[in-house]
C-alpha cells in the first residue's frame, strides 16, 4: 500500500481540511491558544514569569486558594471579591500626649453572602526615630464597634495578619459573648466576628467602617496604609494557595507548552525522516547500522532514561527537551519511512535526476523528503498533545523546572498541597483544562488530516 | 434456450461527485458453449458489467436492476444468500484481474482452489485437496505446489491457479476480467492457450473481458463493444472482424495493425467519456467523424439479419 | 536432523535482541555514570562490606574505633583495586554493564523490600509480578476492544455510529494516567464506591478468593482509565485498518466465490491482517511499559513503577539504574515472545524470509 504515490499539494490540504467541521473545531482552539501564547509574551512579563511565579512577594494583595469568580453562577452564593479599604485624607489631627494622631476613617460597602476569607492590614512608614503606633477600630453596619488591636510599625512595609491572630481572636470571641449574653459553642474566625449577625449568623451586608488612628511623633513621619478583606473568588481560574492568580499561570504556560509540543514533534519528524531517507536511499551497510539503531531505542525505556537524565543531571526544561528529541530520533516510525523511500527511490523522476548527474544529497533533499512530508503530517500533529503531556507526567513525578511556569507543574502542585481533599478543585481543573483542550485541538486536526491523506481511504 | 439471457441490466454507483451510470441497459445473450468477448476503453463499464452480472456490487450502489436469465431462471431475483449459495462459483464463477493479488497471501494455494467444493459441494477437506491436485494438473502446474502459498508462485502460475479456482466446481458459466493484462507478452498466450484447451475439452461458456480486441479475437465465438456503459455493438467474430458496423468498432479495429497487410492504422480522437455525466444522445456524437443531427437522441440497438446488432443511428432502416 | 528454518530465523533474532539489550544497558550506565553516580556507588557499598566483614572479625575485636577506620579504609582500597575500580572509565563500565546483565544490581541506598532485603534485585523482583498483571491485562483488553470493535464497526462504513467514534477519537489524545484522577475524583471522593489505589484493601482478607477479588476490585480503576484512554482510537485505528484490508482483491475473490460472509471475515480479512496487528499489540505492551511509572503513582500501585518513583524521591540510585535496565530486559522479552508469535502467523516468515518487527 503505497502512501506516498499521491500528489498531495498543501493548498489542497487546506482546503480539504477546511471541510470536516471537527477539524476546523480544533483551528479555532489552536488558534485561540496560539493568541493567547502570543498575548502572554508580549503583554505580560513574560521573560521573568518563572522569577515571578517563586516569588511570595509579589503576590501578596491577591486572596489565597480563591475559587474563580463565576463559580458564583452554580453555588447560587455569592462569594466575595477582594474589597479594599483605602487611606484617604485623615480626618481629624490632633495632639495626643507628645504624640500627633491622625485619625482616618474610611467605608466600604459589603453586600457577599460569605465572609471574606482573610483580613490584612498593610504599613509603609518612614519616621526619624520612635515607632508610629497604630489602633484600628472596627464598626459594623448593625453599629458594633469592635478594637482590632494597637500595633506599633517598623520602617518600610509591615503587614499585620489579623486572621491568624489567636489572642485577638479570642478576646473579641470574649467581648461578643459578654454583649450577647450567652457562651457561643463554636470557635470562631475572625471574618465570623467582623461580619456575621451575632443572633442569626448570617452575613451582614451593609457599610462598614474601619477607623484608623496612627500615633507619631514627629510631623514629618509618614505612614500609608491600606487594609484588604480578602475575597473568596478571583478572576477567571481563580488563584493558588500561595495567591499566585491561576489565570496568569495559565496564561504563562500556554507558549510552553504549544513550544514544547511543536518543537518536539517537528524536530523529531524531520530528523527521521532525514534519518530514514539516508537509511532507504543508500541501502546497504548504512542501512543496517541505522536499522540495528532502531532496534536499540525500541529496547531502551524512553520514560525511565528521560527521569533517570533530569533527576541526576538536574531539571530543566528544555534540556529535556533536547534529551526528548535526542531518544526519539530513531524511533519505529524510521522503519514505515524508510519503506515510503524505497518505493520513491525506483520512481522514473528519480531515474531521470541521476542520469542528469544530481548529486545524492540533490536528490534527497529535492526529490524525496519533499514527496514524504504530506503523509508524516498528521502523525506530526497527532504527537504534539503526547509531548505535552510527556512535560506534564514529569511534572506530576515531581521533575519539573522550576524556572519555568507550565501547567503540569501547577497541577503537580494543586495534588501535593491536596487540593482536591481541601475542597479547592479549581487549583486541579483548571490547568488540566488547558492540557485537554489543548491536546483535543490537535487530536481534531490530526485525525481529520488522516483521513484527508490517505489515499485508500478517499476512495471509498 | 440460451444459456445467459441478459436484459437491460442496469447498475448505477453513486460517488461524492455524483451518479456513476456504470452498466447502462445492457442486453445480450450466450449460447453453452459460447465464448462472448466483450471489448472496450478503460472505464467503459466492463469490469462493472461483469461484477453486475455476478452481483458483486460497490458499497454505494444505487440503482441496480434488470434481469438476468440463467438457464430460465431470472437470477435477479434470488435472495442474497439463495444467490450465494446456489449462484456463485456453483453456475457462474470468475477470474479476475491482476492475479497477483487475486490469492489470499496466508492460505495455501491448494486450500483455496479446493475452497468451493468444501463450500458450495460439501466436500470433505481431504478430498476436496484431492480435487484440487487434479484441477491444478489440469491448468499445468506441478501437484506438489498444492501446499505452497502464493508468494512462492510466479504471476503466470498464480494466474493458471486462479483458473483451475474458477473451473473446480465445473460451473455453467465463467466471466474473465482481463485474466492475461497484467502478464507478459509469452506467459499471455500460454494462458490462452491453456484456456483454449480448456474451453474445447470441457465445452465451457466464457465472457472474455478485454480491452485487447486482438487478444478477444482468438477465443471469442460472438464479439461485443462497450462504450460508456452501454453495449454498442454485438455480432459473431465472423459478422463482428469482417464487417464491423459501428463507427467506433471500426476505428477500434483500423487501430489494431495486422501483420501481413500494409494498413494506415487509425487512432480515435478525443477521451473517453465520463460515465458520471454521459454526452446526451449517443454517446459516441462527440468523437464520431459520421455523426448526423438525429445522434442527438440515443439510438435504439438495431438488428440488421437478425443477428448483428448495432446501436448506431446510420443503420436506421435496414431492420 | 533438520533445523527447520523458522527456528534459526528465531535463533537470529533472540542473539541479536540480546546484543541489543547489551548496548541499551550499556547506554543506560553509560548515561548514569558520566557524572559518576555508579562509581560512588559501588565504591561505599565497598566500604560498607568491607566495614561489616571487619566487625564481624574476631581478629580485629580489640582494634580502637580509630584504627578499625583506618583498616576499613585501607581494605577498601585494597578490595576497589581487586575489582578494578580505581581503573579508567571504560573498563569500569565494562564492569558495570556485567554486573546488570547478570542481575547483579547491588543494594538500595534508602528502599528496602516488603520482605527486608536491601537488595536491588528482590525489590525489583518483588514488585514486578503486579506490574505485569496490571499493564498485561489492560493491554490485552483494549488489543480486544480494538479488534473486534474495528472489525464490526468496518462492516459499518459511513454509518452514524462510525462517525461517532470518529467524532470522539480525540478523546484518546489525554493518556490514560491522567484519566485515572479523575476517575479516582469520581468514583472515590464523589461516590465512595471504588477504592483510589494500592494493590489490595487494608487489611488483607485472608481468604484466597477474597484476597484476589479484592485485587480485583483495585484493579478496576487504573484498568478502565487506559480502557477509556485507548477506546474510541483504537475501535477507529484498527477499522481504518480492516476497511483497508477489506479492499484486497482477494477479499472481492472471495466473495464472488460465494464463501460465507463470516469465513470471508475471518480467514481473507482477518488472517492476513494479523502479522501487523502483531506488531501493533507489540508497540501497545512496550507503550504501556513505559507509561507504568506514572499509572502506578497515581493509582498507588505496587509495581515497578512506583518504585520507580519512590526511588526517584529518595533518590535511590541504584535502584533506579536498576529498574531502567530491568524495564529493557521486559520490553526485549516482549518483542521476542511477540516475533514468535508473527513467525507463526506468517507463512513469509516461516519460509525464513524477511523480518518480523
Amino acid at each position: 500500500m503505497s502512501v506516498v504515490s499521491e500528489e498531495l499539494s498543501l493548498k489542497g490540504v487546506v482546503k480539504e481540511l477546511l471541510s470536516y467541521k471537527s477539524a476546523i473545531l480544533g483551528l479555532i482552539i489552536l488558534a485561540g491558544l496560539i493568541v493567547l501564547s502570543i498575548y502572554a509574551i508580549l503583554f505580560t512579563p513574560f521573560a521573568e514569569s518563572g522569577a515571578l511565579w517563586n516569588d511570595q512577594q509579589v503576590w501578596l494583595k491577591y486572596p489565597r486558594t480563591a475559587a474563580p469568580e463565576w463559580t458564583n453562577i452554580f453555588s447560587g452564593k455569592k462569594l466575595p471579591k477582594n474589597v479594599y479599604v483605602n487611606m484617604s485624607k485623615p480626618v481629624n489631627i490632633s495632639k495626643e500626649g507628645t504624640r500627633i494622631k491622625r485619625t482616618y476613617i474610611s467605608e466600604f460597602s459589603f453586600n457577599y453572602d460569605d465572609t471574606p476569607s482573610e483580613v490584612i492590614f498593610f504599613f509603609n512608614a518612614s519616621y526619624e526615630k520612635l515607632r508610629p503606633k497604630i489602633s484600628i477600630l472596627w464598626i459594623r453596619p448593625d453599629g458594633e464597634n469592635l478594637s482590632l488591636g494597637e500595633y506599633k510599625i517598623r520602617k518600610g512595609g509591615t503587614s499585620i495578619y489579623l486572621s491568624n491572630n489567636l489572642r485577638l481572636i479570642s478576646d473579641l470571641q470574649e467581648t461578643i459573648e459578654e454583649r450577647l449574653g450567652k457562651k457561643v459553642n463554636k470557635s470562631l474566625t475572625l471574618e465570623d466576628i467582623l461580619f456575621r449577625d451575632f443572633r442569626t449568623g448570617d452575613v451582614m451586608k451593609g457599610t462598614y467602617t474601619v477607623r484608623l488612628d496612627v500615633l507619631v511623633k514627629n510631623e514629618t513621619d509618614r505612614v500609608e496604609w491600606q487594609g484588604i478583606v480578602y475575597g473568596k473568588v478571583y478572576g477567571l481560574a481563580g488563584t493558588d494557595d500561595k495567591r499566585r492568580p491561576l489565570h496568569l499561570g495559565l496564561l504563562w504556560g500556554a507558549p510552553i507548552a504549544l513550544a514544547f509540543g511543536l518543537v518536539a514533534s517537528l524536530s523529531i519528524t524531520f530528523i527521521q525522516l532525514i534519518i530514514s531517507a539516508i537509511s532507504g536511499y543508500y541501502g546497504g551497510k548504512v542501512d543496517s547500522v541505522i536499522q540495528r539503531l532502531t532496534e536499540i531505542y525500541m529496547i531502551l525505556p524512553f520514560l525511565p532514561m528521560l527521569v533517570l537524565v533530569q533527576l541526576l543531571y538536574g531539571m530543566n526544561l528544555w534540556r529535556l527537551l533536547l534529551l526528548l528529541i535526542v531518544l526519539s530520533i530513531f524511533g519505529t516510525s524510521v522503519k514505515t519511512y524508510r519503506v515510503w523511500v524505497m518505493q520513491l527511490k525506483s520512481y522514473p523522476y528519480v531515474e531521470a535526476a541521476k542520469a542528469y548527474g544530481a548529486s545524492n544529497m540533490r536528490i534527497i533533499f529535492l526529490y524525496i523528503l519533499p514527496r514524504l512530508i504530506p503523509p508524516t503530517i498528521p502523525s506530526l500533529v497527532l504527537a504534539v498533545p503526547g509531548y505535552v503531556f510527556l512535560e506534564a507526567a514529569l511534572a506530576f513525578l515531581g521533575l519539573s523546572d522550576v524556572n519555568i511556569v507550565t501547567w503540569g507543574r501547577i497541577v503537580e502542585e494543586a495534588f501535593s498541597e491536596g487540593a482536591l481533599y481541601k475542597g479547592y478543585y479549581h487549583w486541579v481543573l483548571m490547568p488540566s483544562l488547558m492540557l485537554v483542550i489543548t491536546a483535543i485541538s490537535f487530536a481534531l486536526i490530526g485525525i481529520a488530516l488522516d483521513r484527508i491523506v490517505n489515499p485508500k481511504l478517499k476512495e471509498m | 434456450m440460451a444459456l445467459l439471457e441478459v436484459n437491460d441490466l442496469v447498475m448505477y454507483y453513486r460517488t461524492r461527485k455524483g451518479t456513476v451510470k456504470a452498466v447502462d441497459h445492457v442486453s445480450f445473450e450466450i449460447e453453452k458453449g459460447e465464448t462472448l468477448a466483450i471489448v472496450g476503453e478503460s472505464g467503459c463499464g466492463k469490469s462493472s458489467l461483469s461484477r453486475a452480472i455476478i452481483r458483486l456490487l460497490p458499497r454505494n450502489v444505487e440503482v441496480y436492476e434488470g434481469k438476468v436469465f440463467l438457464n430460465g431462471t431470472n437470477i435477479m431475483e434470488l435472495s442474497e444468500e439463495q444467490f450465494r449459495k446456489e449462484i456463485r462459483w456453483r453456475k457462474i464463477s470468475m477470474v479476475f484481474q491482476g492475479a497477483l493479488n487475486a490469492l489470499n497471501p496466508v492460505l495455501k494455494v491448494g486450500e483455496q482452489v479446493a475452497e468451493p467444493l468444501i463450500i458450495h459441494m460439501g466436500m470433505d477437506k481431504k478430498e476436496a485437496i484431492r480435487e484440487a491436485r487434479e484441477m491444478i494438473k489440469q491448468v499445468g502446474i506441478a501437484e506438489a505446489f498444492v501446499d505452497r502459498y502464493p508468494f512462492e508462485l510466479s504471476g503466470g502460475m498464480r494466474q493458471r491457479i486462479v483458473i483451475a479456482m474458477a473451473l473446480i466446481t465445473d460451473p455453467d458459466l465463467v466471466i474473465l476480467d482481463e485474466p492475461t493484462s497484467a502478464l507478459d507478452v509469452i506467459t499471455q498466450a500460454n494462458v490462452m492457450n491453456l484456456l483454449k484447451r480448456l474451453k474445447k475439452e470441457r465445452d465451457l461458456t466464457y465472457i472474455f473481458i478485454t480491452h485487447d480486441i486482438a487478444l478477444a479475437s482468438e477465443l471469442a465465438d460472438k464479439m461485443a463493444t462497450m462504450y460508456a456503459g452501454q453495449v454498442i455493438e454485438l455480432a459473431d467474430s465472423e459478422s463482428y472482424f469482417g464487417k464491423p458496423l459501428h463507427p467506433y468498432t471500426q476505428k477500434l479495429l483500423g487501430s489494431v495493425p495486422t501483420l501481413r497487410e500494409d494498413k494506415e492504422i487509425t487512432s480515435i480522437p478525443g477521451t473517453p467519456p465520463n460515465l458520471l455525466n454521459p454526452p446526451v444522445g449517443c454517446r459516441f456524437r462527440p468523437r464520431c467523424d459520421q455523426a448526423m443531427e438525429i445522434c442527438e437522441e440515443e439510438p435504439p440497438m438495431f438488428s440488421l439479419d437478425g443477428e448483428h446488432r448495432v446501436k448506431c443511428w446510420l443503420y436506421r432502416g435496414e431492420e | 536432523m533438520k533445523v527447520p528454518p523458522v527456528v534459526k530465523v528465531l535463533v537470529k533474532r533472540a542473539l541479536i535482541l540480546f546484543v541489543i539489550v547489551l548496548i541499551a544497558t550499556y547506554i543506560t550506565i553509560l548515561v548514569a555514570n558520566v557524572g559518576g553516580y555508579i562509581d560512588d556507588l559501588k565504591k561505599k557499598e565497598i566500604e560498607f562490606q568491607v566495614a561489616q566483614a571487619v566487625q564481624n572479625n574476631p581478629q580485629y575485636k580489640d582494634l580502637s574505633p580509630v584504627e578499625k577506620t583506618a583498616l576499613i579504609k585501607k581494605l577498601a582500597q585494597v578490595e576497589i583495586k581487586r575489582q578494578g575500580l580505581d581503573q579508567p572509565f571504560i573498563i569500569r563500565s565494562f564492569r558495570y554493564l556485567w554486573d546488570a546483565i547478570t542481575l547483579d544490581l547491588g543494594r538500595a541506598e534508602k528502599m528496602t523490600s516488603d520482605s527486608g532485603s536491601r537488595s536491588v534485585r528482590v525489590i525489583i523482583l518483588e514488585r514486578l509480578p503486579q506490574t505485569i498483571l496490571l499493564f498485561t491485562t489492560a493491554t490485552v483488553i483494549n488489543f480486544f476492544i480494538g479488534l473486534f470493535g474495528g472489525l464490526s464497526l468496518s462492516r459499518k462504513f459511513g454509518s452514524f455510529l462510525d462517525r461517532l467514534v470518529i467524532y470522539l477519537s480525540p478523546t484518546s489524545a489525554i493518556p490514560g494516567w491522567f484519566y485515572g484522577i479523575f476517575l479516582i475524583m469520581i468514583f472515590y471522593t464523589w461516590l465512595h464506591v471504588l477504592p483510589p489505589g494500592g494493590l489490595v484493601d487494608y487489611p488483607p482478607p485472608p481468604d484466597p478468593v477474597g484476597y484476589v477479588l479484592s485485587v480485583l476490585k483495585h484493579m478496576i480503576l487504573p484498568l478502565l482509565s487506559w480502557i477509556v484512554s485507548n477506546f474510541f482510537i483504537g475501535i477507529y485505528s484498527n477499522r481504518t485498518f480492516f476497511l483497508l484490508y477489506s479492499t484486497e482483491d482477494y477479499v472481492e475473490v472471495a466473495k464472488a466465490k460465494g464463501l460465507p460472509p463470516g469465513q470471508i471475515e475471518r480467514r481473507y480479512i482477518l488472517r492476513p491482517a494479523l502479522p501487523p496487528i502483531i506488531t501493533q499489540f507489540a508497540f501497545a505492551v512496550v507503550f504501556s511499559w513505559s507509561g507504568a511509572i506514572i499509572t502506578e503513582t497515581v493509582f498507588n500501585w505496587p509495581g515497578l513503577g512506583l518504585a520507580y518513583y519512590q526511588a526517584i524521591n529518595l533518590v535511590d540510585v541504584p535502584v533506579i539504574v536498576g529498574i531502567t535496565v530491568v524495564f529493557g530486559y521486559l520490553i526485549a522479552a516482549t518483542v521476542f515472545i511477540l516475533e514468535i508469535l508473527y513467525g507463526l502467523v506468517d507463512p513469509r516468515i516461516k519460509a525464513g524470509l524477511g523480518e518480523a518487527l
